[in-house]
């Protein structure tokens, strides 16, 4: 890649952020995922609950914690959201049990509130609705540690005689210490909120019993490394669709991101360095012969890759991978026309959202010329997209006297086409 | 005009002709574009007096889903070349040889190729003109 540093003006940098806002969790499906978590945290503390005044708190983890929660699907908006149920510690709970006493004191009996939606899994309890999946992790404080150091749980449901066994792991912890690390840049979230007010200028007031989750305003305020995320999260989910097996950890792939360091400061060059980084990671283990090995940074117990990957295979897979969305994003940095840019975000994000996204630039862009109020630069004729309703850039990269709109005009002839 | 757009080269010129060839990117594609301005009708050039005609050279206007697909909105036919249609830039009391190409042929160039782009990538025309349905530019 060259080394030319694409602005916060470039209609890549607008495209990519519209893909990553189109693909997130928007604020009036979070506010309905905070509101479903504070019912189920009641729910569980009901008078016939299994777990009465056992359930010490709810909180957000994975994703949700860190704002990189996206669809699960391809082609329809469907969320995965991650919450830790705390238990009191109960010296001699096996896995098996704390798993199948979450899921009794959710489902609950024929004809309560969540009878029939639950389901139970080896490590976590989800609860299914028609737009979400909230996945409740039963988890018991190690008192002594790192602050919500915990013991989750893992037994098979299809393995009934096994008790299965306890996990040690810290996700509060890995998504404080991702919070922390992950490099900020002003200049980026303003232009990721401000391109998230104009696709989705919805913001809701939040009102939630158990622990707030992050908030939903400061989290389009999102660091450049945090968007690459989410965007290297959906290009992983096109290409796992048809294939069998495990995909490459999200929390794996949180933590290489986060403490790459992210020197951009826009959504194009900070996905091709983290793109980049991590196909160089995985190329120096394959090139080794050797597995990568990721643990949660406070706490090494807590191994991110655990089940992925479990062969040079699977790894060489995924390499395979970045290397493709390595190339791609070389050949949008050569120049590319809009039709070109919607296929190949095609082929990385899918085609059902990068369609709908170029879609709605084009009639922004198409209404700012008819309306007579397209700004160009003089010298090279690139157009301003810093204009509200276009790109929707808080801070101008062209200077007001280079910009200049036109008088009005209308094109002339055929034009139903 | 060289001052604003220095990429736009004078190929040639006379006391009423010009000529100028350049590049044009509105978003992340170069365009090649020439605009020719003649005081004179040229009848074997097909060039109209006192008008602009403007013409992309590279990449060459394509219509959609190949040669069979939708002709290309907002184009009249350039007899000398079939391969280079001349953009429909304004309406004939919308522009007269007193008022800047700079200020004028130029940017709504910059405009007309983005619309393109879009009617590229989408299938529609968004950005208005004549016989459009988003025709408010001159409401």
């Amino acid at each position: 890649m060259s080394a030319r540093k694409i602005g916060l003006n470039d209609v890549r940098d607008v495209l990519l952020a519209d893909v990553a806002i189109r693909i997130q969790l928007p604020p009036s499906t979070y506010q309905v995922a905070i509101e479903r978590v504070a019912k189920l945290a009641v729910w569980l503390d009901r008078p016939d609950s299994a777990l009465k005044d056992a359930v010490d708190l709810v909180y957000p983890q994975g994703s949700m914690a860190i704002n990189a929660t996206i669809g699960s699907c391809l082609d329809r908006d469907e969320f995965d959201i991650d919450t830790i149920a705390q238990l009191n510690p109960r010296p001699g709970r096996t896995a098996r049990e704390a798993l199948d006493q979450l899921y009794r004191a959710i489902n609950g009996t024929k004809g309560s509130r969540y009878y029939g939606m639950v389901r139970r899994n080896t490590r976590c309890i989800t609860v299914e609705y028609a737009d979400m999946h909230v996945d409740l992790t039963p988890a018991e404080l190690i008192h002594g540690g790192e602050p919500r150091l915990s013991e989750i749980f893992h037994h098979r449901p299809e393995e009934p005689a096994s008790l299965g066994r306890r996990v040690i792991a810290n996700p509060f912890g890995f998504a404080e210490w991702f919070n922390d690390v992950t490099p900020r840049s002003a200049p980026f979230e303003a232009f990721f909120e401000a391109q998230s007010r104009t696709m989705d200028g919805v913001f809701l007031a939040r009102d939630a019993a158990v622990e707030q989750v992050p908030e939903q305003i400061p989290a389009y305020r999102k660091p450049p490394a945090v968007v690459a995320l989410q965007l290297i999260k959906r290009f992983r989910n096109v290409r796992y669709e048809s294939r069998k097996g495990r995909r490459p950890p999200s929390v794996m792939l949180a933590r290489l991101i986060a403490e790459s360091g992210s020197p951009s400061g826009n959504p194009f060059d900070e996905l091709f360095y983290q793109t980049r980084k991590l196909e160089d990671y995985f190329s120096a283990h394959q090139r080794r012969n050797t597995l990568i090995r990721v643990v949660n940074p406070c706490c090494v117990q807590d191994i991110f890759t655990d089940r992925w990957p479990i062969s040079l295979e699977e790894q060489q897979l995924f390499l395979t991978d970045l290397a493709y969305l390595r190339s791609q994003l070389q050949q949008l940095e050569q120049g590319a026309d809009l039709e070109r840019i919607s296929g190949v975000f095609s082929t990385l994000f899918g085609e059902t959202v990068s369609k709908s996204v170029v879609t709605k630039f084009a009639d922004r862009s198409g209404g700012t010329i008819a309306m007579g109020q397209l700004r160009s630069e003089r010298g090279t004729g690139r157009i301003d997209l810093s204009r509200p309703g276009i790109g929707a850039l808080a801070a101008s990269t062209v200077a007001a006297s280079q910009a200049r709109s036109s008088p009005r005009h209308t094109f002339y002839g055929p034009g139903k086409k | 005009m060289g001052l604003d757009y220095p990429n736009l080269a004078v190929l040639h010129a006379t006391p009423w002709s010009i000529l100028w060839r350049g590049i044009l990117t509105p978003y992340a594609q170069p365009y090649v574009v020439q605009l020719h301005y003649c005081a004179f009708s040229l009848q074997l050039a097909a060039i109209k007096s006192k008008t602009v005609h403007v013409e992309v050279l590279s990449p060459l206007l394509r219509r959609r889903a190949g040669a069979a697909g939708p002709e290309i909105p907002h184009i009249y036919p350039n007899p000398t070349d079939k391969t280079l249609p001349r953009l429909c830039l304004h309406m004939q009391h919308e522009w007269n040889p007193s008022m800047s190409i700079a200020d004028t042929i130029v940017p709504w160039t910059v405009e007309w190729l983005a619309a393109y782009e879009g009617w590229r990538a989408t299938g529609l025309w968004s950005a208005g003109g004549h016989n459009s349905e988003r025709h408010v530019a001159n409401l």
